[in-house]
């Protein structure tokens, strides 16, 4: 059972201060915090769904490396660099809090708020650290090193859940949303960080051709590419069964979701395979 | 002699003979110590004999007044005046039946229709085991009967389900899925093969995202979500 936590007068103030704004504190009061988080995770998740399909069409300009170091050129105002440092935002709660949900629900953590507030820390962290990256823009990733690391932490966190789950009853698909989240968390946060860690890794044409034409990072991209839309259809598919019952409406919004991550994914492995 | 407030009350009204609904204001002049089946009860005798609502032992035992006031499903019978303005800040109360069932009328719900849901999880012993060869009793050791005695108190007021993030339109509910659980949890019960089956049906414990406003709302205290995620888990 979970013991209640004492709470700072920061984190007293932080509360209250959003607990007076107009639609939290409705859900405050009648729903509780972790109703609004869980809300949080499915609008984050959302967003970086949207995310995912404009990365596919920005990466598929590569097959003419000039239009893709135009557009890069013309995106990198200042609005566009605070989008791409803000996605730092849902990125990092959507994976904390799903992390959080894997400790809750597959391995008895019900110390949640003492969990939460270590997400609220991380989570604050991680921004800064991406947000100084993109003002730095000079740091050098040893390439090797962060990867093995990075894929290393991702497998370990993958095999947990899987053994933790695999044999359990619930519906498989659930279990794989599991499975493919744990290992997401670790590679996708390392993704972005690795991918902002100077200008040129992430948004020049050669550098990025360079790399992808490794094997291994091809491979690696395959493996997010698959596991990332398995894991956003899944995800909202789950949000949509929530609120439509069963019937005709149900069946073509399924539909519709696997044809559009279906789409997404061929898209997506034809052009990491082609590049 | 105790405070007063005069609360503002926008309720939820719906007559199924015309199939008319519509929300109704009520003004009243209410003691701080007052429930708010008092209140209901003070507009039928002073305002409105028509407002329909429902109740039983007004002691928060049957769950029977279940109530969503200002968007938090909770029983009519444990909230006083005094706390709901304190709680909601407020002394404009919007009242709306539970949206676990159809309305019959303005508050009242169809329990029955609400209640298939917990008959489906078979919230009894299906197969009891023998009992002890030295009585009739059947022993539990104090330390098991402490893993799920708080589930027990679950009086099925269905106010979680109401909250719950998931709906209903795919999930049996956080209740009638911990109904199950206390069950799979008593030591008694030997169709465990069965109770597994319920767990993980389609429409089973795999269908809560963990929001945790099952336990936010219960007027029992009791931590759902905690006994959904132990089936979660597979700990059975």
């Amino acid at each position: 059972m979970e013991k209640a936590l004492k709470i700072t007068k920061v984190e007293a103030s932080i509360i209250s201060l959003m607990g007076r704004l107009p639609i939290l504190s409705y859900y405050a009061t009648s729903r509780g915090w972790s109703f609004l988080i869980s809300w949080g995770h499915r609008l984050a998740g959302l967003t970086l769904v949207g995310y995912i399909f404009a990365h596919i069409y920005t990466l598929s300009l590569l097959f003419t490396p000039a239009t893709f170091d135009a557009d890069m050129k013309f995106l990198r105002t200042p609005v566009f660099t605070f989008l791409e440092w803000a996605l730092a935002i849902p990125l990092i709660f959507h994976s904390l809090n799903g992390g959080r949900l894997v400790l809750y629900e597959l391995f008895h953590v019900r110390e949640d708020e003492i969990v939460i507030r270590w997400m609220v820390a991380l989570g604050l962290m991680y921004v800064l650290v991406v947000g100084s990256f993109f003002i730095e823009e000079s740091a050098q990733p040893s390439v090797a090193p962060f990867w093995s690391v990075t894929v290393a932490i991702s497998l370990i966190a993958l095999l947990l859940v899987f053994i933790k789950i695999w044999r359990t009853g619930n519906s498989i698909l659930w279990k794989l949303q599991r499975i493919t989240g744990a290992f997401m968390i670790p590679a996708l946060l390392g993704h972005m960080l690795f991918m902002h860690m100077n200008y040129l890794t992430g948004h020049d044409s050669k550098t990025i051709l360079l790399r992808i034409q490794n094997p291994y990072i091809k491979g690696m991209d395959l493996v997010f590419i698959i596991l990332l839309l398995f894991h956003a259809g899944y995800g909202i598919f789950s949000i949509i069964t929530d609120y439509i019952s069963q019937g005709p409406v149900l069946k073509s919004l399924t539909f519709l979701v696997i044809a559009i991550m279906s789409i997404s994914a061929y898209f997506g492995i034809r052009l990491i395979v082609a590049l | 002699m105790s405070t007063s407030y005069t609360i503002t009350l926008d309720i939820n009204r719906y007559d199924p003979d015309t199939k008319l609904s519509w929300v109704q204001t009520y003004r009243v002049e209410a003691s701080a110590i007052l429930r708010f089946v008092d209140v209901l009860r003070k507009i039928n005798d002073e305002q409105d004999p028509t407002l329909a609502w429902s109740s039983s032992c007004e002691h928060a035992q049957c769950g029977s007044c279940g109530v969503i006031v200002n968007g938090k499903p909770l029983l009519a019978c444990e909230l006083l005046v005094k706390d709901g303005v304190g709680q909601f800040k407020t002394h404009t109360f919007k009242l709306k039946p539970l949206t676990i069932a159809p309305v019959l009328r303005d508050l009242v719900v169809d329990l029955e229709k609400a209640y298939d849901r917990v008959h489906k999880v078979r919230p009894w012993l299906i197969k009891p085991a023998s009992p002890h060869p030295d009585g009739d009793e059947y022993r539990i050791s104090p330390k098991t009967l402490e893993t799920y005695s708080e589930a027990t108190r679950c009086i099925n007021c269905f106010c979680c389900a109401a909250a719950c993030i998931s709906t209903h339109h795919h999930f049996l509910g956080p209740n009638a899925s911990m109904a199950n659980m206390v069950r799979l949890m008593d030591p008694r019960e030997m169709a465990r093969g069965e109770r597994m089956d319920i767990l993980y049906r389609e429409d089973g414990v795999y269908r809560c995202h963990t929001a945790k406003a099952c336990s936010f709302v219960c007027p029992k205290d009791i931590d759902v979500s905690h006994f959904l995620a132990l089936g979660k888990e597979g700990r059975f």
